[in-house]
């Protein structure tokens, strides 16, 4: 191996773990269920979270004068303790009452803002049951 | 019931049919050495990548990439190293 | 125990009706199965060996076909199934209805693991049947081995869907079905007829390359001839690989409702993965081919390339990272993680093997030589792909180490990779138009100082244009300064050839005798210029993109950009699954009013579970797509939201793939004749770029 193929591949190896690690600690948010966001605020606010859960009524959505979809998520399983959610923007498809969420957000006064909503995307992957919603764990 | 044993039985058989028709032939009877002369084979590589380099080289001058003093030193040392080589090969007894 | 199996059989025989297509299809599957197991032995045994009588490779190169029949067969039946509406098959059962038109009976075939998993076998052994078909012609020391080779991957597969994930399953149900589940919706679109098959193409078509490279390794034929071929089927897997991955993006444009097309999602990372590998092995292999240097790095890409192939796979059906797409979670992570394991052990074990033969023949002598650009485009292309697996896998890492689950979402994905991203531009600008082993400075002035120039002037004009963020500015100068040093090549090339022939540089004649005689390079150089076409439109569309949220009642107008919309009235109907409204809003120019065309974004209410979903109104343009999103309608039913995104340039992202696809194909195909290229031919054939 030649010196430049050597110093190449270490300047690289460094740079790149390098910007990895700070665009992992700039943007990285926790994983939790609503009963763990709970637990885990204590009634503080608690920024950058992702909240994976199950759609509860009541669902509201108004459109004007901009669109607000206002809605609780429970864990899928176990805990009844219901998390309310506020996002900002269009309501996305499959969304429904008993239907998986994905949420990336901020809790803010005991209230998720979420900054990004998705639906857990009916993929090929599940059965395509309705209400058979395929669990995550 | 009975249908898909008799499909299965056809696919089988015609399998079947398809490999052991070379078992019978008896040009393929031969046993074959896989193993190579393995220096022997390095050195028509060894050959080919002078030969490419070469022809790069020229297309790179005909292209402006390299200057021309540059280009007849690179040259003369891989028409030497090519000539070498295949002198080499033709020792091995090869093209 | 005997009593236990008499018990389970009478009991099958009384519940169960057994389908003969089905039946058929499992033996078929079974038989594939077999065949496999005996030829990767067989033929791994004869390379160990190292000698063979010639009709027992014949015996495994017709096993390797028969492998490749018998799947075909074993999907047929399943096909079969689905068409004849029969609801006794599990699989059939949770992916169809009587309700479905035939061809999304067919294409229902992929739509749930177990039936993917059977069309992936498949396609993995219909590739090996190709190889196979041909290896009379590859150097006959190589032929066992590879056939060996081949045939594992077909063998790991179908002992998964075989004993996991089987499609032939009865329904457990004491009652005959009268009726299917349904496929989703969103599933029943046109594009799953064709971007999974190709996403599936392109996986499986990476395969291959690693059979070569273990085939080699294990009988010691280190030659430039694997390297060959390897390449070849590197490329139509890549092509397929590029193909799948775009329409897939497209369909998520056209489908998903969110302006996008891109969403670092972790079904999308598991198929960029092997891709950003395979890129990087098709440029590296050009410095072996000349220098024999990167031996051993080579075979570590296409041992790389084939492990995220399958790790993708893996993660798409373990559930160990979280998705929008829901997967099921099933318990076949671990024979995964296993295979995984092997194709390392193996590659490794090989490696140690034959490492005298892998030692590098030269050393890179400069850092201003093709060499050095392509190992540095190795370099970035690969550490795109750690950042990529790194935030893939981060959720996992994070409950390993910390005990606390974390993740990553686009801002990380966007963070580190635009960067490099713009970094492959510049190399992409620079690598083809340097010259091999070391380039003079002069040269280098010569040949890239006007493109410099020219992307310093395009930043400048940008800049006073009001286009002020930073990457978009240099991502528009990069490309620029590609495109322009793509130019030049092409220029210095059309006068090196004219003046060999004396024909005029531009005439259309010159030009096809340069195109024929450098076929590869100019074929690399199409698929460069459509990665630069879709650099331009992903820049756009990033970064000028213009979203609106609005409320019209009929009669009302809105404005955006060029463009000015005018809801003129609702058109319902009721459908077998849902109820339908669509918004009629005519889209006109806003400079002289000029109808447009009336767009008819559309809200679809299903009865059975009370879900909406919207689709799309686009239109697409050359300068821009207006993509048009009925988000809601009142009460009343006369004032209706919207949610309307500009993207500009959009439609290039698309062409720049089409371009890609295509220059993929021109590198590929033809095949020259079948097997090794000979010294001779090799003379004459032309050097890749």
């Amino acid at each position: 191996m030649g010196k430049v193929f050597i110093s190449l591949v270490a300047a690289f190896v460094i740079i790149g773990a390098a910007i990895v690690f700070w665009a992992t600690t700039g943007t990285s948010s926790l994983v939790l269920m609503p009963s763990e966001l709970i637990t885990k605020a204590q009634a503080k606010d608690l920024p950058r979270v992702r909240v994976g859960g199950r759609v509860v009524d009541p669902i509201s959505y108004q459109t004007e004068p901009t669109m607000v979809l206002r809605f609780s998520v429970k864990d899928p399983k176990g805990s009844e303790q219901t998390v309310p959610v506020v996002y900002e923007g269009l309501k996305p498809d499959m969304f429904a009452a008993g239907r998986d969420v994905l949420i990336d957000g901020d809790f803010v006064a005991g209230t998720l803002r979420a900054a990004k909503l998705q639906t857990q995307c009916p993929s090929k992957y599940e059965p395509a049951a309705p209400g058979a919603v395929a669990e995550q764990k | 019931m009975s249908m898909w044993i008799a499909a299965s039985a056809v696919l089988a058989a015609l399998l079947a049919l398809f490999f052991v028709k070379p078992l019978f032939e008896p040009a393929l009877a031969v046993e074959a050495d896989l193993r190579s002369g393995d220096s022997f084979l390095r050195l028509v590589d060894q050959k080919e990548r002078v030969l490419r380099s070469l022809k790069d080289l020229e297309l790179d001058h005909a292209m402006g990439k390299v200057g021309d003093a540059e280009f007849t030193s690179a040259r003369q040392a891989l028409a030497l190293e090519a000539g070498r080589l295949i002198e080499e090969i033709k020792r091995h007894g090869g093209r | 125990m005997s009593r236990q199996l008499r018990v389970l059989w009478q009991n099958r025989s009384k519940f169960r009706e057994t389908s003969a297509v089905i039946e058929f299809g499992h033996f078929a599957l079974a038989l594939a199965w077999i065949l496999a197991l005996v030829g990767s032995l067989g033929g791994i045994w004869l390379g160990v060996r190292g000698r063979a009588r010639l009709a027992h490779v014949e015996l495994l190169r017709r096993m390797t076909i028969g492998v490749a029949l018998c799947l075909g067969c074993s999907l047929v039946a399943l096909g079969a199934a689905f068409v004849s509406n029969d609801y006794s098959v599990q699989y059939v059962w949770q992916y169809s209805n009587r309700d479905m038109p035939w061809i999304y009976k067919i294409t229902a075939i992929w739509g749930g693991m177990d039936g993917s998993m059977l069309l992936w076998c498949f396609l993995v052994a219909a590739f090996a049947a190709l190889v196979a078909r041909a290896s009379l012609a590859y150097p006959r020391p190589l032929a066992p081995a590879l056939l060996g080779f081949l045939n594992t991957s077909p063998l790991f597969f179908t002992s998964v869907t075989l004993f996991f994930t089987n499609p032939f399953r009865y329904l457990k149900s004491a009652v005959a079905m009268p009726d299917g589940n349904g496929l989703n919706p969103l599933l029943q679109n046109e594009y799953m007829a064709i971007h999974p098959p190709m996403l599936y193409l392109g996986f499986t078509g990476l395969a291959i390359p690693y059979a070569f490279c273990m085939a080699a390794l294990l009988s010691g034929q280190l030659s430039n001839d694997w390297i060959r071929l390897t390449r070849r089927w590197t490329l139509i897997g890549w092509t397929f690989l590029t193909a799948g991955i775009v329409l897939g993006g497209h369909w998520a444009y056209l489908e998903l409702g969110w302006g996008g097309f891109w969403a670092w999602d972790p079904v999308e990372n598991a198929s960029f993965l092997p891709w950003l590998t395979a890129t990087a092995f098709l440029h590296s292999v050009m410095v072996q081919e000349r220098k024999g240097m990167l031996k051993l790095w080579n075979i570590f890409l296409v041992t790389l390339t084939y492990a995220l192939t399958v790790f993708g796979t893996f993660l798409t059906r373990s559930g160990i990272v979280q998705s929008v797409h829901a997967f099921a979670s099933t318990d076949i992570g671990w024979m995964f993680l296993v295979y995984l394991a092997a194709i390392f052990l193996v590659a490794a074990g090989l490696v140690v093997l034959r490492r005298r033969d892998l030692s590098p023949e030269r050393t890179i002598e400069s850092v201003f030589s093709r060499e050095a650009v392509f190992l540095l485009n190795n370099l970035v292309l690969l550490s795109v792909c750690f950042a990529v697996l790194w935030g893939v896998m981060f959720p996992v890492f994070s409950e390993a180490f910390t005990g606390q689950k974390q993740t990553v979402g686009i801002p990380f994905f966007n963070a580190v990779n635009v960067p490099l991203f713009l970094l492959l531009v510049f190399l992409m600008g620079v690598g083809p138009s340097i010259a091999w082993k070391r380039s003079s400075l002069s040269q280098m002035v010569r040949t890239f100082a006007g493109p410099f120039v020219g992307a310093l002037v395009v930043a400048v004009a940008l800049v006073w244009a009001g286009i002020t963020e930073f990457y978009p500015v240099l991502a528009y100068a990069l490309s620029f300064f590609a495109l322009m040093t793509l130019l030049g090549e092409l220029q210095r090339g059309l006068g090196a050839q004219a003046a060999a022939t004396k024909a005029a540089a531009l005439s259309p004649m010159n030009a096809a005798a340069l195109f024929r005689r450098q076929r590869t390079k100019y074929g690399a150089h199409l698929i460069h210029f459509g990665v630069l076409v879709m650099t331009v439109a992903i820049t756009a569309s990033m970064a000028h993109k213009v979203e609106r949220e609005f409320t019209l009642a009929t009669g009302e107008k809105f404005s955006i950009g060029r463009f000015q919309l005018e809801l003129q009235e609702f058109h319902d109907e009721e459908l077998k699954n849902y109820d339908s409204v669509q918004a009629h809003v005519a889209l006109r120019s806003s400079q002289n009013g000029e109808l447009l065309e009336v767009m008819a974004p559309e809200m679809r209410f299903y009865r059975k579970n009370k879900e909406t979903t919207t689709e799309v109104a686009l239109r697409m343009g050359q300068r821009e797509d207006v993509y048009l999103v009925l988000a809601g309608i009142d009460e009343s039913g006369t004032r209706a939201s919207f949610k309307i995104f500009i993207n500009p340039l959009q439609v290039w992202l698309w062409y720049g793939a089409i371009i890609m696809v295509l220059g993929g194909f021109v590198v590929a195909l033809p095949l020259p004749r079948q097997g090794a290229v000979s010294v001779s031919e090799h003379g004459r054939s032309a050097q890749p770029a």
